[in-house]
């Protein structure tokens, strides 16, 4: 694929072989890493956007795994678990948006 | 069974049979010209138009897509889009398909339902945009 973006920085591919090409107008052409780029920036600036809970949601252990260290807690008297949750809870405090 | 004979102006018929059953069906023609079904000439045999499946087959294209990019399905049947991420957990996804929102997900802590899937238009656009979470792409497949 060629890889193009826009004049707002939206990425756009096309076939190689030239049949979409009439689907490019003034885009410019970019190589992929420059594309990887604009994509990683603009992801970064979604994060910082996502309110506590998400950024907390996405920190969370798979449920699977958390039982897991629930299940071993309890037999082993250790507090893997609470130790999970309480580190994603402080990386992003309550109200902190 | 009871049918109806049309006899050519040279020669041949055509003749339009009701089926051996029981039931009133209806057949509606629709209100302007055109040639409904044939298999030569002007026209299309219903067996040839395009559309979702038909002459499809399921095709990896992971190796030539990427994360909010745009894509267009030039094809001149709609396509069915799948795409499956490395880590569902902790990340969530969009498909947009000619500029609208087609399939939204969460970041959640489960492990499962959080692959977008959706059908592209013939013509349309589509992008798969990562909202959130570090996952990669790990099978991107589309019917087409």
């Amino acid at each position: 694929m060629k890889t193009y973006k826009d004049s707002n920085n939206n990425i756009y591919a096309y076939e190689e072989d030239g049949s979409q090409d009439h689907l490019i107008g003034d885009k410019v052409e970019i190589t992929q890493e420059e594309a990887n780029l604009i994509i990683e920036a603009k992801q970064e600036k979604r994060y910082a956007a996502l309110g506590y809970a998400e950024k907390r949601t996405m920190e969370y252990k798979p449920i699977a795994e958390q039982l897991d260290m629930q299940y071993h807690d309890v037999q082993d008297g250790t507090e893997t678990w609470l130790d999970h949750v309480r580190s994603v809870k402080e990386s992003h405090p309550k109200g902190d948006e | 069974m009871s049918s109806v004979v049309l006899t050519g102006n040279t020669s041949g018929a055509i003749t339009v049979a009701a089926p051996a059953v029981a039931g009133t069906n209806t057949l509606t023609l629709p209100a302007s010209t055109g040639t409904l079904l044939t298999t030569a000439g002007s026209g299309a045999s219903l067996t040839s138009i395009d559309r979702i499946g038909l002459g499809q087959t399921y095709t990896d294209v992971t190796a030539s897509r990427a994360f909010a990019t745009t894509y267009t399905n030039s094809t001149s049947a709609p396509i069915f889009v799948s795409m499956q991420p490395g880590t569902q957990v902790g990340s969530s996804f969009e498909l947009t398909v000619a500029g609208n929102l087609a399939w939204v997900s969460n970041a959640t802590a489960s492990d499962t339902g959080n692959n977008p899937v959706g059908i592209v238009p013939a013509g349309a656009t589509y992008l798969i945009t990562k909202t959130a979470g570090t996952a990669t792409i790990v099978s991107w497949r589309e019917l087409r």
